[in-house]
């Protein structure tokens, strides 16, 4: 043990006091084998000493009855109104923000009130009743088939009428044809 | 300890003749803390002054009576910390020894004490002198221990600061008190 790194605890000899761990016997050992250690201690009690002559005085003038009103209205607990709602506040915030989070998940219907939460997990990888990439791909592969035949359905009823029209006007040239004599006389 | 205690409860219920009682208790105490730490009898008497306004407004807010010296003398700490801060200057330890008032000729730091019975006057004036050469922690930290009697457990409290740092405190301020005093005694010799 060195002199250096006991410096501090002589306080702990210096006071000894009741109820607190006392110097321990290395550092008293040291103290009583150290001439150096012994004269720092008696030079610390001789301060003591030179401190104490510093006596207690009386105030100058007492503060009694200056600082209290005359009247003092009882005191009540700080826990007003406005404290309240201030953590009432504060709370409803929290727990927006962990709802938020947690993906909360509320509904309330006919069948009652339902809550759930998606800890760490994304709601669509995890739903069900949501449509991933393959299931897209095919309602739209369906979809542009639908289409594509009802065009062509289309396109098809478009030429059966063209043909329609087609007889219709060679039949009536025809007509036409067999009474040149109607025709010159209009 | 039981008659704070009671008399925190009956000024909480709005008993004023009970805060009058408070000070009365206490106001020697936080003056003579407020006087050591300020070195001024008047900044002390107007830290007390301030101390007791803070403690009527707070009381109520004394979670523990049992407690109540401890918080006490934190609050007068704080405001002999603020009253020190708002000084228009503080004298230094040189100035103190440039003041030829109160000097002790040719005594060592051990025979000053023996000194006190001739001269009581010269030697308090020579503390007071040392223990305002002090860095404010240090020299709250003897008075808390030395002049209040406080356990270096309830420095600590007082201090806020771990058990470690209030003893380290006390052991250099007391060093420095000791530093002081022979500086202040070799002026005095020249």
């Amino acid at each position: 043990m060195r002199c250096d790194e006991i410096q501090e605890r002589l306080v702990e000899l210096l006071y000894n006091e009741r109820g607190t761990p006392t110097a321990s016997a290395e550092l008293q050992g040291h103290v009583n084998s150290c001439p150096d250690c012994q004269k720092e201690l008696q030079e610390l009690e001789a301060v003591r000493s030179a401190l104490k002559t510093w006596k207690d005085e009386p105030p100058l003038r007492t503060v009694a009855g200056l600082v209290a009103p005359a009247k003092v209205v009882p005191i009540r607990p700080r826990f007003s109104i406005l404290k309240i709602a201030k953590y009432g506040a504060v709370a409803a915030m929290v727990l927006l923000a962990f709802l938020a989070l947690s993906n909360a998940e509320m509904t309330w219907n006919k069948d009652g009130f339902s809550f759930r939460t998606h800890l760490l997990t994304s709601p669509v990888l995890a739903n069900s009743k949501y449509y991933n990439k393959d299931e897209v791909r095919a309602i739209v592969r369906e979809v542009a088939d639908d289409s594509e035949i009802r065009m062509m359905e289309g396109n098809r009823v478009m030429l059966l009428r063209m043909m329609e029209y087609i007889e219709q006007d060679m039949d009536a040239r025809l007509v036409r044809a067999q009474h040149p004599r109607n025709q010159n006389r209009n | 300890m039981a008659d704070v205690e009671e008399t925190i409860r009956r000024f909480l219920g709005g008993d004023v003749e009970a805060f009058d009682q408070l000070v009365r208790e206490w106001e020697a105490k936080v003056f003579n803390l407020a006087w050591r730490f300020l070195g001024n009898r008047h900044d002390a008497q107007d830290v007390v002054q301030e101390t007791f306004l803070s403690v009527f407004q707070s009381l109520n807010q004394l979670r523990d009576p049992k407690s109540f010296s401890t918080w006490l003398y934190r609050i007068t700490l704080n405001h002999c910390r603020a009253n020190w801060r708002n000084r228009s200057s503080n004298l230094s330890l040189d100035e103190c020894v440039a003041d030829k008032e109160g000097e002790e000729k040719g005594l060592s730091l051990a025979s000053l004490v023996a000194a006190q019975s001739r001269d009581p006057l010269e030697t308090v004036d020579l503390v007071r002198k040392a223990m305002m050469g002090l860095s404010q922690d240090h020299r709250m930290a003897i008075i808390l221990k030395e002049y209040l009697g406080m356990s270096l457990a309830e420095v600590a409290e007082v201090m806020d600061c771990p058990l470690s740092t209030a003893k380290s405190r006390l052991y250099h301020g007391l060093r420095e008190v000791q530093k002081n005093l022979k500086r202040l005694l070799r002026a005095g010799m020249q």
